[in-house]
């Protein structure tokens, strides 16, 4: 029974990564729904040649950062919705139908309730439209939580992210 | 069958004994196994539980997380060692040869060990001491098994990180079985051949019993 117990709390657990190797305007995504906490690494390795421009981080607040090392952020996004039992019961009855995406980019649904994305070619208004749910009705704030910021430049771009439902 | 012979017989049975003993005691100590492997595996799931939750509320530090990586890997072997140490310290709490004393006295004293023996329960022993030696086999087997995977997932983590080269999770725990299989083929064979001998002792036994209650003793 201990066994089992402990099972069920190691399945909660969730984890993702992304890598984009290209130049240009990306934007870094970690997003969730509202009921995990997670926990996303987020790694910029600029092109290590002498010539190399630098690489320009801009931020969700507007804030702007060039790099030409190295660069890794941690960030945590805290739990903010009630626990949703679909998500455990999705997990350990895998008898259930998987839901359809209700997002256009985003792979967020209760079998996948954290994503990580390294989004190529972006334009300044990238989150509408990343952001843009299938359906019109849905109310797409109160059930995601959301992280992001714009790289520009040579580089190379890796997050990963890491949630549980607690 | 004169003094000599029946002493030779008494001691050979007995010794015979003294090992059927020992068998007997790792089946015993099979409990004590199987609590202390699970106690291993719940201590192990806890600690990467905790460590889980650590990296995800305090922080997810690179450091801390290969400390805790070796600490999640030692707790299986330092229960392994501990449980496999456990069966050893029972089965050596098994005094051989106490009957030597006995047997020293001659006819008389090997007659009084004799009387002393109770057939039912050492039939019964033996029965128990086969099937216990076959299942610790199968356990020893199994735990090898637990670690040559575990060790080879790490290599092949170690390859993947360094090469870029990976292997299917089935062919690491199939390759780790035929690793285990290889390496203890001389235990395999020995248990097996040793099973047999304690087939061999049931019908020996048997002949043995029927043989001392009907035998005339000389002096």
């Amino acid at each position: 029974m201990i066994l089992a117990a402990q099972w069920v709390f190691l399945s909660s657990f969730q984890s993702t990564i992304a890598v984009l190797h290209e130049s240009g305007k990306r934007a870094v995504v970690a997003s969730k729904i509202n009921y995990m906490s997670m926990r996303a690494t987020i790694t910029i390795y600029p092109r290590a040649t002498p010539d190399a421009e630098p690489v320009l981080v801009t931020f969700s607040n507007g804030s702007q950062l060039e790099i030409t090392e190295k660069y890794s952020k941690q960030v945590f996004l805290p739990k903010s919705g009630s626990t949703n039992w679909d998500f455990h019961f999705s997990i350990f009855l895998n008898l259930m139908a998987k839901p359809e995406h209700e997002y256009v980019q985003m792979t967020l649904s209760n079998d996948n309730p954290i994503d990580v994305d390294v989004v190529p070619d972006v334009s300044d208004d990238f989150l509408s439209w990343y952001y843009e749910p299938i359906h019109p009705d849905l109310d797409v704030q109160d059930e995601i939580d959301l992280y992001w910021l714009i790289v520009e430049g040579d580089a190379t771009v890796s997050i990963s992210g890491y949630g549980a439902p607690f | 069958m004169n003094e000599d012979n029946l002493s030779s017989k008494m001691s050979e049975f007995m010794t015979a004994l003294d090992q059927v003993k020992k068998y007997r005691e790792i089946v015993a100590s099979l409990t004590d196994f199987t609590i202390m492997i699970l106690g291993t595996i719940v201590a192990a799931i806890s600690f990467n539980n905790f460590m889980r939750l650590h990296s995800l509320f305090i922080t997810a530090d690179h450091g801390q997380n290969i400390f805790a990586y070796f600490l999640f890997f030692a707790i299986f072997p330092a229960g392994i060692i501990a449980a496999v140490w456990r069966v050893r310290q029972r089965v050596k709490s098994v005094k051989p040869s106490e009957w030597k004393t006995t047997l020293n006295e001659g006819a008389a004293g090997a007659l009084k060990l004799i009387q002393e023996l109770e057939w039912d329960n050492i039939f019964s022993s033996i029965r128990y001491a086969k099937l216990g030696f076959f299942i610790y086999g199968i356990a020893k087997i199994l735990v090898y098994w637990g670690i040559a995977t575990g060790a080879l997932y790490v290599l092949n983590w170690g390859v993947q990180w360094l090469f870029h080269m990976n292997m299917d999770l089935f062919l690491v725990v199939a390759l780790a079985l035929v690793v285990v299989v290889f390496l203890n083929r001389n235990d395999l064979r020995k248990r097996y051949e040793q099973i047999g001998r304690l087939d061999w002792l049931l019908w020996e036994l048997r002949w043995f019993e029927s043989e001392f209650r009907g035998a005339d003793f000389e002096a």
